[in-house]
């Protein structure tokens, strides 16, 4: 039993979980819907039992860390984010069909971990610059923050869907029979955005600290705190726009979805693209 | 809550503009066993004094066996008016703070301290043994023409080590060549000499980040603030009451509508409302006596 016979497992089981989600949505079916959730919920937890594992494999290579540190590590880490708040916002609103995005992303970020040639999957040692405790915090709240958006993203998706078909009078419903209606997915985005925000917030506000005590600098325009301040003035506007102007659903949708974009390049685009303090996929 | 993480922008703006304007930001190299309290700022290169000297004692890199450094470790001692008052080790992401300037771990290098050289004349076959110090001109016996080591390279071009002479001779223009230190080199020749060099010593220098911020707790608070407002705004309602008050022409009565939203816990809400809506009633009802 090894970290990566896990981690494997969780990406085809992911995928699965898409699909169960995907084919309860598209034939109406509400058994379907269940298994998803089912089936996602196991799969978080085998997730997090490779993760632990991955965690205690490091200690008995003889440096060991929290699987936090670099290109892999944090993938698998937003996959189980993306999933977890998921799986509790879907049990407090009770509404499976919403299901289809974060399974079908975190199944995106474990297999672009596993299987990209540009991620490596080793166990490696900490260099002395990410020895520090706020190497946790930091990285945690940042991708609890982007998962958050993750999330909020697949919500204005199905929502920008929800606006093109509104309410069918025959109760056969089309196949967006199972989505909640407008203006209440309008308001769970509000809800996962602000929730987001929270994160991102303190996940930019440890990376300072913790700059601050590394590098005897809290801001440095790096590329990657650059951006990650691009998507928090997004965001904000976002909040702002909805809350001081009154803009409608379709615009925040939109904003949202852009917004998460952002986040994308600030993960990604910024490791492979531009070079600085982050970039640790090299 | 939304004052709050206002507020708390403006506050870690002022907190970096007073860091910036109150305190300074640098960087001091020493090799070890060099005492220095001079740090060379960022941006306009010029030196900040400090009111205490900084002594490297001893510096120390470590490698894991996969190659990727382990850690950079530098001792350090502080020397106050002359006493040494304090003594620590600091790493990246440990720093060591002395009236309110901190030192953090940031690089390293290798840097030449002197080397010997043999200059060989071709054509007399004469050969002249040199002992030159980085960066101290030293005058070639039987000439009035001195030789200086300008510059030393760990890798000059992925070819090894090498230094930079310069050739000085009186009223003449002075003549520069790198000498490769540890490989054959048909260049290793200065002003019609042969060069070789037969002994380099070097030392080993610590490169740290120096800074004072007299602004950061102004940021650290504004931080803070931030952070917990932001949290609040989850546990805070807003709430938004509507009368809408119209005649109704046909039965020559005045109609009040009463409306309300909350944007969290809205069955709380509901109850306060329902009592809202009651009193109103009771008031319209019993209108309290005219004064």
């Amino acid at each position: 039993m090894t970290s990566s016979l896990l981690l494997s497992l969780t990406t085809f089981a992911y995928l699965l979980c898409t699909v169960l989600y995907l084919a309860g949505t598209i034939f109406r079916f509400k058994p379907l819907l269940a298994a998803g959730t089912i089936t996602g919920a196991a799969t978080l937890l085998m997730q997090t039992a490779g993760i632990g594992l991955r965690w205690m494999e490091s200690y008995r290579m003889g440096y060991g860390h929290a699987p936090l540190s670099n290109m892999y590590e944090s993938l698998v880490f937003a996959s189980w984010a993306i999933m977890i708040i998921y799986l509790v916002f879907e049990w407090r609103v009770k509404q499976r069909a919403l299901g289809v995005f974060p399974a079908l992303f975190s199944f995106l970020a474990m297999a672009y971990a596993s299987f990209s040639k540009d991620v490596d999957s080793k166990i490696q040692p900490l260099v002395p610059a990410l020895k520090s405790n706020w190497l946790i915090a930091h990285v945690m709240t940042c991708f609890l923050g982007y998962a958050a958006f993750a999330v909020s993203c697949g919500l204005s998706l199905l929502y920008l869907v929800r606006k093109r078909f509104p309410e069918n009078p025959n109760p056969q419903g089309g196949f967006v029979a199972f989505l909640p209606g407008a203006s209440q997915l309008e308001w769970f985005n509000y809800q996962m955005v602000l929730f987001g925000f929270l994160w991102l917030s303190v996940g930019i506000i440890t990376g300072s600290i913790w700059a601050n005590s590394a590098w005897g600098t809290y801001w440095s325009w790096d590329p990657k705190e650059t951006w990650s301040l691009i998507t928090w003035f997004i965001y904000a506007a976002l909040l702002h726009a909805r809350n001081l102007q009154g803009w409608k659903g379709e615009r925040v949708a939109w904003l949202s979805v852009i917004g998460f974009g952002c986040v994308l390049f600030t993960y990604f685009g910024v490791n492979f693209l531009l070079s600085g303090l982050h970039s640790y996929a090299r | 809550m939304v004052y709050g993480v206002h507020l708390s922008v403006l506050i870690v703006l002022v907190g970096a503009l007073a860091g910036s304007y109150l305190g300074f930001k640098g960087a001091m190299n020493l090799t070890e066993g060099e005492t220095s309290d001079k740090v060379m700022l960022a941006g306009d290169e010029s030196v900040q004094g400090l009111p205490f000297e900084v002594r490297c004692d001893k510096f120390e890199v470590s490698f894991y066996d996969t190659g990727a450094p382990k850690e950079f470790r530098s001792d350090l001692a502080i020397i106050d008016k002359g006493r040494e008052v304090l003594k620590e080790s600091i790493v990246v992401n440990d720093p060591l703070t002395y009236e309110g300037i901190t030192f953090y771990q940031a690089s390293y290098g290798t840097t030449l301290k002197e080397a010997e050289i043999d200059l060989t004349d071709p054509d007399s076959g004469k050969k002249i043994a040199l002992t030159l110090p980085f960066r101290q001109p030293v005058t070639i016996p039987g000439t009035d023409d001195q030789l200086v080591i300008a510059d030393y390279q760990e890798d000059l071009m992925r070819v090894g080590q090498a230094i930079e002479l310069v050739y000085g001779k009186q009223g003449r223009q002075s003549s520069a060549q790198w000498i490769l230190i540890d490989r054959p080199y048909h260049g290793n020749r200065i002003e019609n000499y042969l060069v070789r060099v037969t002994r380099i010593d070097k030392a080993r220098f610590t490169g740290l980040q120096v800074k004072k911020d007299p602004g950061i707790w102004l940021v650290w608070a504004g931080f803070t603030l931030m952070t917990l407002a932001i949290g609040l705004t989850f546990y805070s309602s807003h709430r938004k009451l509507w009368v809408c008050i119209e005649p109704d022409k046909k039965r020559k009565k005045t109609i009040v509508t009463l409306a309300g939203r909350a944007s969290r816990n809205a069955q709380a809400f509901e109850e306060k409302f329902e009592a809202l809506r009651a009193e109103l009633e009771n008031r319209l009802k019993n209108p309290p006596a005219p004064l």
